[in-house]
């Protein structure tokens, strides 16, 4: 490295004009990516991917007419249904595999400490005093979330899609053709909702390990608490307290199945997209709250 | 003419009930600036209201001519804040850190990173850049936050107590990095501290707060010179009456001392007090004296006085 004297010179360099939100999404990028956990469950998500369309590949090598043999054999799976149709309820499937051991691991693992590593920090009194607002710091940290979620999840999935329609049959991309609307939908909110909740527990506990038990309760106990409340009333909207099931629920409106769901035993989709918005909701204003206390001019 | 760099109008700032500055009034047209008071006087709070981290209940601030309600985030970029508080972002080296800093204000990666090693090496934490700042010791923090100030390169520098916690040679050293910046780069500097040595040895201007009110604001050397030739009396605590009824009458001006059995006895600016005058005054009025020595008014003096003082 070239010999640098230690003074102090005035910069006469050219400044850019980007968003001030710009630089924290990179920053919050780099920092999701410095964790390990981050970078095995991406990694993860990505040979999932990988392998589902080798598995595509080499049945058509195997058994060129696998479809059909799915379609029929995976009728004996579904009570009261001849045959299984290979379409956006197929997808269903997958969209839950991504989201269940990928997405709210991911979400975790990426966001536990972000805000409370700021608190702890005091970062606030340096981004505040310089051209960043609460709001361009809100903007920043959930979009940088939001994206990297959706790139971990929505990316592989739509590997698989292109994939499918790209060796399937004639006529097959008219049946799935709106798959790609319906995941990015489902994966997009579910996405948000996650990563604003757990930037609003990070910001009450001011800890990763409380924001991972308070993340863990959430999601475990009110399962529990749903079964439990919807016993004592009989009213299957009870499920809607557990996040999870909100979600379940959520995907299968978004990818047009939602006339599938057992009524029984799922709540309503329109209670569940309540609490969904709801939560976002109440996650920003949480969050909100929090920074305004540290950095009033907007 | 060029404007002011800071101007205050009426500047009140309430937390809850209690109110931190009660209607401030004042120009600052640049230079170097010393924030004087007690704790609790209301020094942050100017500071941190003239940022937008604390919002005025009422009144104006205008930075370089232009009311800070108007571009907060324009004017904040050229505008570097040392707080008291130690402050770093989480999870990033000292020098990432700082690079991250500087895009905020609008640098681009490769000079906001070129800048963070610059800066970083200024203040002399050039081998310790790789670290994390929470493995710092204090006085490296308080030379990271210098750092963290100076690398958007701004235009006027806020230091709230850049010298807590640091040894005197640290202390030294900090106080040379922060004259160096702002006389040999122009840049206004307001340095708020209760050390007063500190304030003396950097700033031209001082504005003295006590409980949220502008008790004085003067060029340092009126401050300092206003008592030259004056005398620093010590009197029996019994006979501090005697002593101060005795040279009011004798038309001699008492200035506070830095204990309140002493005086600076003083004509102002029309002739010196000389010994033989003290003497003969306090044995006309029957008083002993401890002490009588030139008082070389210092920054304390007229810091002690503008405190006792009423309000302008």
């Amino acid at each position: 490295m070239a010999f640098r004297a230690a003074e102090y010179d005035r910069f006469t360099g050219e400044r850019r004009k980007a968003p001030v939100w710009w630089p924290l999404f990179t920053a919050t990028l780099r920092r999701g990516w410095s964790s390990k956990w981050v970078r095995r469950i991406t990694f993860a998500s990505m040979m999932l991917a990988l392998s589902f369309t080798a598995m595509i590949y080499f049945a058509y090598q195997v058994i060129p007419d696998w479809r059909n043999l799915v379609q029929q054999f995976g009728g004996a799976f579904q009570p009261g249904e001849e045959e299984v149709v290979i379409d956006s309820h197929a997808y269903l499937g997958l969209l839950r595999l991504y989201v269940n051991p990928v997405l709210l691991p991911l979400s975790l693992v990426f966001g536990y400490d972000l805000v409370a590593a700021d608190l702890r920090s005091n970062a606030f009194e340096s981004y505040f005093s310089r051209s960043i607002t609460p709001l361009t710091y809100l903007v920043g940290r959930t979009f940088a979330f939001v994206s990297f979620l959706m790139l971990v999840t929505f990316v592989p999935v739509m590997w698989i899609w292109t994939f499918d329609v790209s060796i399937g049959p004639d006529g097959h991309f008219d049946e799935v053709a709106s798959v790609p609307f319906g995941m990015g939908a489902a994966l997009f909110v579910t996405a948000l909702m996650l990563a604003l909740m757990v930037q609003a527990i990070t910001s009450i506990t001011r800890s990763g390990i409380w924001t991972n038990l308070a993340f863990v309760v959430i999601f475990l106990f009110s399962g529990a608490l749903g079964g439990i409340l919807q016993e004592l009333t009989n009213n299957p909207d009870w499920y809607a307290v557990n996040p999870i099931h909100c979600i379940k629920v959520f995907s299968s409106v978004c990818m047009g199945t939602s006339d599938r769901l057992v009524p029984e035993w799922n709540a309503d989709p329109s209670v569940v997209m309540s609490v969904m918005f709801g939560t976002i909701l109440v996650s920003v204003l949480i969050l909100w709250r929090s920074l305004r206390r540290r950095g009033v001019v907007g | 003419m060029a404007s002011p760099v800071l101007e205050l109008d009426e500047l009140v700032v309430r937390y809850g009930n209690f109110t931190a500055l009660k209607g401030v009034t004042a120009q600052f047209p640049g230079g170097a600036l010393g924030l004087l008071g007690p704790n609790g006087a209301g020094k942050s709070s100017m500071l941190r209201s003239i940022l937008g981290l604390v919002e005025p209940a009422s009144g104006q601030v205008r930075l370089f001519g232009q009311p800070t309600s108007k571009d907060p985030a324009g004017l904040r970029r050229r505008v570097g804040y040392m707080p008291e508080r130690d402050t770093w972002v989480g999870g990033m080296s000292a020098v990432r850190g700082l690079a991250h800093l500087a895009e905020i204000c609008g640098f681009f990666p490769d000079d906001a990173m070129l800048r963070a090693h610059d800066v970083l090496h200024f203040v002399g934490l050039g081998e310790e850049r790789y670290r994390e700042v929470q493995t710092f010791s204090t006085g490296m923090r308080q030379r990271f936050k210098l750092a963290a100030s100076l690398v958007h390169d701004p235009d006027l520098l806020f230091l709230d107590e850049p010298t807590n916690g640091l040894d005197p040679r640290g202390r030294t050293r900090m106080l040379d990095l922060i004259e160096r910046v702002c006389k040999e780069h122009g840049i206004h500097l307001i340095l708020a501290s209760h050390l007063l040595p500190d304030v003396e040895r950097l700033c031209d201007q001082v504005w003295v707060l006590d409980q949220g009110e502008m008790k004085k604001s003067e060029r340092m050397e009126t401050l300092t010179a206003a008592a030259r030739g004056a005398k620093r009396v010590r009197v029996e605590r019994s006979q501090v009456a005697a002593f101060t009824a005795a040279a009011s009458a004798a038309g001699l001006h008492l200035g506070t001392g830095r204990s309140d059995t002493e005086f600076v006895l003083s004509r102002g600016e029309e002739a010196d007090v000389e010994s033989e005058e003290v003497f003969a005054l306090a044995a006309n009025a029957g008083v002993r004296l401890l002490a009588v020595q030139a008082a070389a008014r210092s920054l304390e003096d007229a810091f002690l006085e503008a405190l006792t003082a009423e309000a302008p």
